[in-house]
């Protein structure tokens, strides 16, 4: 009979996909400003893993300098509506096409390094990026302190100013990104990401532009960190270099992996852990980090695949678990 | 073999003074050879006598040391640019640009994607041909549509051709070892190849595999496909190819029809040294 009722949801994924985006829409409503900005952050970060996880996730490549691609689409919008003074919504186009400039420029050198070795660039990316951004560079950066006072965007003369507002506003890019990310996965593009993964050389001797096709991961995953980057400077007004910081990039890679490679519950789940547990044991606060690391030593031993895998991660994981013939 | 090599029409492939080097071993020693349209050619030698070095150079994995290949007349390997050359651009086709332009491989040891469903892996080989691309995916367009149907419908054709349709949802790693062979040999065949280079096919493979797989490469040579083969099996090669290239420590030491090979002196010392050494 319980079985009954999970297999009516799973022919008509539509029932529990409406209730669950019900349930984000209605979520924020009896929450007071604190953790209705808890939400804002989950939301944000969900939106932040699964770019990170079309890189990571769905072409299998090691980017641990994400955030500085987050920090990117931050600081553009936040430059362009300081310098310029152009309304913080019009700055979102160009906070993605920056963000996926910079993926495009740094990862096309450094595409034919395999795993490790692209971890190490990337985390040396990372760095140049929020070192850049400490030293002033062009003199527009702010420094070490940042920039500040960022308009706050408006939507028909309604000023973005209580935390609801931005979280429906993250919640309407997450949905657009879902619904991106589903429409990826089962696409042409989609699949050449998964010959990348299951096997680089085969997809080479398919015919297929292995180099140009992790490029374009790179490129859209960056893209889109750039604008979440941008929706949290529309939402904070206040940014800094530390948006760049290694652990930022860690936290993200984190929501990826231990919630489940390639798969887009297991980020939920992932950022759930990350972000908005730490948010509601705040009192805990010290206790975060030697948290943080007994569980990741603690998953990594019990489910490497995540806890919410794609199932063929979990295959893949399975494979180089088996002695080879 | 004689009344192709007479005819006017140029070779498919030519290989010409090929040699590759790997520090100080000659693992190919100016290797001269070509391959007409519609034949099946076979390249044999003893273990580590080059063979699937030259295969290796000819797919584009590896670039030659000196000597050249060229594919429908046009140069598909040459040695390595290295400095300014490098930068401004001349380097080797990569494996991706060779099977674009028509060679399909097969790989000694079974390089399938493993967790992915057979129709999967066939619509791997579609991929080159097909073009969609990031907005295609995103608008789902009408097009984008009729064009993974097409490709689905095509990768299914090559699945029924090769008598594995059977296992259309089933993971590659699950099939029998004798039909992941099939299924490498489908998904090669998927990308219209003009010319299909096997590496080893009936490695591993039963008497009635072997045989099968025999009349499936006549079938598929019939269809117009050129068949590069390297092979141990020699019972195989010789009822096979019609022209045979003998290759021992890298050189060329012999060419010809199976017969003519089987008669010469050379060959037959290559392989009775290794037999009895």
């Amino acid at each position: 009979m319980n079985l009954s009722w999970l297999s009516r949801f799973r022919e008509r994924p539509w029932l529990w996909q409406s209730g669950l985006i019900l349930f984000a829409i209605l979520l924020p409503l009896p929450l007071g400003d604190y953790y209705r900005t808890v939400a804002w952050r989950t939301v944000l970060y969900i939106m932040l893993g699964l770019s990170l996880n079309l890189i990571v996730g769905y072409a299998g490549l090691f980017q641990l300098g994400h955030a500085a691609f987050y920090a990117l689409g931050a600081y553009t919008a936040a430059i362009l509506n300081l310098q310029l003074g152009i309304p913080l919504f019009w700055t979102f186009p160009a906070s993605i096409l920056v963000a996926a400039l910079f993926g495009f420029l740094i990862t096309r050198p450094i595409l034919h390094l395999r795993g490790d070795y692209l971890a190490i660039v990337t985390i040396a990316f990372g760095e140049v990026v929020r070192l850049a951004l400490v030293n002033n560079i062009f003199g527009i950066t702010g420094g070490a302190n940042g920039l500040s006072g960022i308009a706050r965007p408006r939507l028909l003369g309604l000023e973005f100013r209580q935390p609801i507002y931005h979280y429906y506003l993250v919640l309407f890019f997450l949905l657009i990104t879902i619904f991106a990310m589903r429409r990826l996965e089962n696409s042409r593009l989609g699949r050449a990401w998964l010959y990348v993964r299951e096997d680089e050389t085969a997809a080479e001797a398919m015919g297929i532009n292995t180099t140009q096709v992790k490029l374009l991961a790179f490129v859209l995953g960056s893209g889109w960190a750039g604008l979440a980057g941008a929706l949290y400077a529309a939402r904070i007004t206040v940014i800094s270099p530390d948006l760049a910081r290694f652990m930022e990039s860690v936290v993200m890679f984190c929501i990826v992996v231990l919630g489940g490679t390639g798969s887009i519950p297991g980020v939920f789940i992932g950022a759930l852990g990350m972000v908005t547990l730490p948010e509601l044991f705040r009192p805990l606060k010290d206790w975060r980090d030697a948290w943080l690391g007994v569980t990741m030593v603690v998953m990594m031993i019990a489910r490497p695949e995540g806890l919410w895998p794609s199932r063929r991660v979990q295959l893949e994981l399975q494979e180089s678990e088996a002695p080879h013939g | 073999m004689a009344e192709r090599a007479l005819t006017s029409e140029p070779p498919l492939l030519r290989v010409r003074q090929l040699t590759k080097q790997f520090g100080g071993l000659m693992a190919v020693d100016h290797v001269d050879f070509e391959l007409h349209p519609g034949e099946i050619l076979g390249l044999i030698g003893p273990n580590g006598a080059g063979k699937t070095t030259i295969f290796n150079m000819i797919t584009g994995f590896y670039s030659p040391s000196t000597g050249e290949i060229t594919f429908k007349e046009q140069c598909i390997a040459r040695p390595a640019a290295a400095g300014w050359a490098r930068l401004r651009g001349e380097q080797a086709p990569r494996p991706h640009r060779i099977t674009q332009q028509g060679i399909a491989r097969t790989f000694q040891t079974i390089r399938l994607f493993k967790n992915l469903t057979a129709l999967e892996n066939v619509m791997a080989g579609l991929h080159h041909r097909t073009k969609a691309g990031v907005w295609q995916a995103l608008t789902r367009s009408a097009s984008q549509r009729a064009e993974e149907a097409s490709i689905v419908a095509e990768a299914e054709r090559w699945l029924n051709f090769m008598g594995l349709h059977a296992y259309r949802n089933e993971l590659a790693k699950n099939l029998p070892y004798g039909d992941q062979r099939r299924l490498e040999i489908a998904r090669a065949l998927a990308t219209r190849p003009a010319l299909l280079t096997l590496d080893e096919p009936a490695a591993g493979l039963n008497e009635q595999e072997t045989i099968a797989l025999v009349a499936l490469i006549r079938e598929i040579r019939d269809t117009g496909i050129t068949v590069l083969l390297i092979e141990h099996d020699m019972k195989m090669v010789m009822e096979l190819c019609e022209r045979i290239v003998v290759v021992d420590h890298g050189r060329k030491i012999a060419e010809g029809t199976p017969a003519e090979v089987q008669r010469n002196a050379a060959v037959i010392e290559a392989y009775l040294g290794v037999e009895e050494g």
